[in-house]
């Protein structure tokens, strides 16, 4: 086992840290896009109608196959995996963030408009706070998809949990493919722990359950 | 003053409001009702232009307010609607807060008016202005909801059914605190209700609509004397026909046990007879009990300052009000209400002293008469 430590001890810090970096920087540029688009699409739900669904499908594209054409277009870059993986990360938060924003009950929008609120900070003071508690849980969730859907950049040669895992397949090491997959669930429970706590830290007491 | 000229409102077919002409006084009290659907809460919303009318007219102090940035409009509107509407995600204090908040008031500034508005509702600030909404009454949480209506003491205040959603005991407190409440702060209010007890409570005028129109605006008195059509009848339910068997005459309310004098009793007599009747005015008449006239403590203490000592028979007022005692009562309460005197002198045929009628006198049957026993 020592042995392993120290043939694999330095590789395993620097995917751990690579994966980190990768799943952290898409899921926070995923989350002000979906931010964005969300309160877009609340305002003209007849075009979420149809785009939710046509984005739903898209999600089912198996992320290889989308980083693989990226690949193609952007080469073998840091870009290419967080370009990737914020794509995916954004269906979550967004789906969420449209549907807390569509739940919020009229009659405290029209409060807020006849408190003399503009449209913007409708949404800021009232609509996007009170939806934040399911903003939060699309959050949570698009932050364990993407830990697992980080081992991708692996399939290009960008590192990631995913190489130690890929390789262990290879070389039929299982420890190396644990040395991949234990880091990796950790990280998913890490994260959605610190989503959690981010979340307490945030909401009023009025909103959490 | 708020005033609607023509103002008409359509969605695709429907015609919901029907050409609305309305004047509503400064510091008036005015209640809309009439049944479901008939146009309260559009025709409240047009005057803070969360609806804009198709065609027509609102001015606010002679100015059109189409003309004006509509956020800026309902920050100087307060507005309270029936779900309460309080920011959940918000404490009291910041329900409160945020009409001067968005109007960038100072923080020290906006701590001063919460305070103030928290005191206006005897709600203790440590206790409750941190709470969030959903950590108090209904109740509480209405007197909240009118508190972030005034804190930016807005002349014009908009309620849509403030009270619709409270049960019958904090409904009846509430309509008092507002009614209070505006007699001291005189704001012009504009309040929808589809009770008409709570109508008659609480308004100077009562604005009837049915069907995107007004059919009657009168104060609750006229409205019940008079309603103008069978539907508003059916509003007032019996009460009505209650107020056609109250009392109709002077007669039946006035006060018998009053406290007289003799043209011929000394000033000193006269303070007297005051002293220990508790009153300030003694009505004067003859011995074949024939009424004369009043006299005041204070035209006798006038006189005596300047050291004059005589009868009360040259200080005797014969200006004061007076009525037969079969004169239909509305027409003496008119005249009452224009007298610089608080009471009436009721007379019998013959002249002669029958009793005295008093505003109080009034008030108490008018109440009963109006909200039963
Ligand atoms: N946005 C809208 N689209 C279509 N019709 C509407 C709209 N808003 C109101 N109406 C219709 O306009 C009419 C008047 O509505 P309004 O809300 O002013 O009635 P109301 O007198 O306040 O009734 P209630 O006592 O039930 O509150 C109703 O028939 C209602 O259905
Ligand atoms: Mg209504």
């Amino acid at each position: 086992m020592s042995r392993f430590f120290s043939l694999y001890g330095e590789k395993i810090l620097i995917s751990i840290a690579q994966h980190f970096l990768y799943v952290v920087s898409a899921v926070a540029m995923a989350f002000v896009i979906a931010i964005v688009l969300g309160v877009l699409l609340s305002r003209k739900p007849s075009w979420a109608n149809v785009l939710l669904p046509i984005l739903s499908i898209f999600q089912t594209i198996p992320g290889i196959v989308f980083i693989g054409v990226l690949f193609i277009y952007n080469g073998m870059a840091t870009s290419t995996v967080v370009i990737a993986l914020t794509i995916y990360a954004i269906f979550p938060i967004l789906k969420n963030t449209y549907v807390g924003l569509v739940d919020v009950d009229p009659a405290l929008i029209e409060a807020a408009k006849g408190c003399g609120m503009t449209n913007f900070q409708t949404i800021q003071k009232v609509e996007l706070p009170l939806a934040m508690p399911v903003i939060f849980s699309g959050l949570k969730m698009s932050t364990v998809y993407t830990v697992s859907w980080a081992t991708l950049a692996a399939m290009i040669g960008m590192g990631s949990l995913g190489e130690l895992i890929y390789s262990g397949i290879y070389s039929n090491n299982n420890t190396l493919i644990l040395a991949g997959a234990i880091p990796a669930a950790i990280m998913a429970i890490f994260l959605s722990w610190i989503v959690d706590k981010i979340k307490d830290a945030v909401l009023p007491r009025s909103l959490k359950e | 003053m708020i005033d609607f000229q023509n103002v008409r409102k359509s969605y695709d077919d429907t015609k919901v409001l029907k050409g609305i002409n309305l004047n509503i006084k400064d510091g008036e009290f005015a209640v809309l009702i009439g049944p479901s659907g008939c146009g309260k809460t559009t025709t409240l919303k047009t005057i803070n232009r969360l609806i804009e009318p198709d065609s027509g007219k609102i001015y606010i102090d002679g100015q059109d307010i189409s003309t004006f940035d509509p956020v800026k409009l309902r920050r100087s509107v307060g507005y309270v609607i029936q779900q309460i509407g309080l920011f959940p995600n918000m404490t009291v204090e910041e329900n409160i807060g945020i009409v001067p908040k968005l109007l960038k008031y100072e923080e020290k500034e906006i701590d001063k008016i919460v305070h103030e508005m928290l005191e206006i509702a005897e709600m203790d600030y440590d206790e409750y202005a941190h709470k969030y909404p959903y950590e108090m009454s209904g109740g509480q949480q209405q007197r909240v909801g009118v508190l972030r209506a005034l804190a930016a003491s807005p002349p014009i205040v908009l309620m849509d059914e403030p009270f619709g959603a409270l049960d019958p005991v904090t409904r009846t407190t509430l309509q008092n605190e507002i009614v209070e409440l505006q007699k001291k702060l005189k704001k012009t209010i504009v309040f929808v209700t589809h009770d008409m007890d709570e109508a008659i409570k609480i308004a100077d005028n009562i604005v009837f609509m049915d069907e995107g129109e007004i059919i009657q605006v009168a104060s609750p008195e006229e409205m019940l004397t008079n309603p103008k059509n069978d539907l508003i009848r059916s509003f007032m339910g019996d009460r009505s026909s209650d107020i056609e068997n109250q009392p109709q005459v002077v007669d039946d309310f006035m006060y018998t046990n009053i406290s007289t004098a003799y043209p011929d009793y000394s000033f000193k007599k006269a303070i007297g007879l005051m002293a220990r009747k508790k009153v300030d005015t003694l009505i004067v008449k003859d011995r074949d009990e024939t009424f004369l006239g009043v006299v005041m403590i204070k035209d006798i203490n006038h006189k005596l300052k300047s050291g004059e000592k005589s009868t009360i028979g040259s200080l005797i007022r014969t200006d004061i009000p007076t009525a037969y005692s079969n004169t239909n009562a509305e027409e003496s309460f008119n005249e009452l209400m224009e007298s610089e005197y608080d009471y009436i002198v009721v007379l019998r045929a013959n002249n002669t002293l029958a009793g005295i009628v008093t505003q109080t006198n009034i008030a108490k049957s008018l109440a009963n008469a109006v909200w039963g026993e």
